[in-house]
């Protein structure tokens, strides 16, 4: 069963940090989806998540502003 | 400790950063700080001098700097052989190169493209203090988000990537076209196409793509001239793109050239430009 983590309406860097957090209670290889509603804030958690060994399984625009990632546990 | 000494050394004096004060018996002190980075194991001491020599007060300028102030006339070699001592030596002031400023630049900001901390320190090492016709301020940044205000200095880095897509990687998910401030970028048969015209190589694309399907075209500084601030701001003109740092010390080196060969005294390089012709400049500074 896919976790899922709502940071619409989180701002940076909080949005990672509360990615972190949810992150260190999945074990390794198991997805997390993340929603969020700004760009930036997209760009910037995915960036982050990459740089730390994850890995980004999918990513897009749900609706409007909402993107939604999937990322894979390292 | 050396007692205070009246015999003053004159070539330090001239070499500047002995700022007198609105009472004559009175002087600042400037220290050098390339790019505004100080090592936290010097902060004691500029503080012991301050206390000792000064009144414990201790000064932050706008160009990144520190300045102590409250240093008797008779006290300015004792403050200054101190800070020597250390390590530390005062900074230019008056119509000379001024000490050069930077942003934090890589490995320390997010948005970085470049170390614009070495590369301000490798000019300052090269130029600072030269004298010249009126004062002269460069600065170094690491991205077009421009922090260190490179269009407001004599000279200015700017660092810059010029990207391009690699179509293959990427899985047209669009964030570079939502994340583009400068919308060069739109989704074309769902793939981002780019807008040179529009792009200012900021490389918010690359850094935001998951796939990393940006790749670097060009990348160097955009070399901005003829800036200033005070009571007559101007801005600066950028005259080249993409340049590395051995070519950016080579147009320093040249536009100094230009400087002392047609800058009136008390004259800055932008209304030496001004005066002279940018098309005469150019050809002078980029050979």
């Amino acid at each position: 069963m896919t976790k899922e983590l709502d940071l619409r309406g989180e701002v940076c860097p909080y949005t990672f940090v509360k990615t972190k957090l949810r992150l260190e209670e999945l074990d390794s290889g198991q997805d997390l989806t993340i929603l969020l509603d700004d760009s930036a804030a997209t760009a910037n958690v995915s960036r982050s998540l990459r740089n730390e060994g994850h890995e980004i399984l999918d990513l897009k625009a749900i609706s409007g502003e909402v993107w939604r990632i999937v990322v894979k546990k390292a | 400790m050396t007692a205070p000494t009246t015999s003053i050394d004159y070539a330090a004096l001239k070499s500047g950063g002995i700022i007198m004060q609105k009472d004559e018996d009175f002087y600042a002190l400037r220290l050098r700080l390339p790019g505004g980075c100080i090592l936290a194991d010097l902060l004691p001491k500029i503080a012991q001098v301050a206390k000792r020599y000064g009144r414990g007060e201790i000064r932050l300028t706008v160009r990144q700097g520190i300045e102590i102030p409250w240093i008797k006339f008779k006290e300015i070699e004792a403050a200054r052989k101190e800070l020597a001592g250390a390590g530390l030596a005062l900074g230019p002031c008056g119509q000379r190169f001024r000490t050069v400023t930077a942003c934090p630049g890589l490995p320390v900001c997010r948005r970085a493209l470049a170390d614009s901390q070495s590369f301000a320190l490798q000019i300052d090492r090269k130029f600072g203090g030269l004298q010249l016709p009126h004062k002269f301020k460069a600065t170094v940044s690491a991205c077009p988000n421009a922090c260190s205000r490179p269009l407001e200095n004599e000279i200015g880095f700017c660092a810059a990537v010029q990207p391009y897509m690699e179509e293959d990687a990427c899985m047209g998910c669009g964030l570079c076209v939502d994340i583009c401030r400068e919308k060069a970028l739109f989704l074309q048969n769902g793939k981002p196409q780019l807008d040179e015209t529009r792009c200012i190589s900021c490389a918010d694309c690359m850094q935001s793509c998951p796939t990393d399907a940006w790749k670097t075209n060009r990348m160097g500084y955009a070399v901005y001239v003829g800036g200033k601030n005070g009571r007559h701001p101007m801005l600066g003109e950028k005259i080249a793109d993409f340049v590395d740092e051995e070519q950016g010390m080579r147009i320093i080196e040249r536009c100094l050239d230009f400087y002392l060969q047609y800058g009136n005294k008390r004259e800055r390089l932008g209304e030496t430009i001004r005066r002279v012709g940018m098309d005469e400049f150019k050809a002078a500074v980029l050979q």
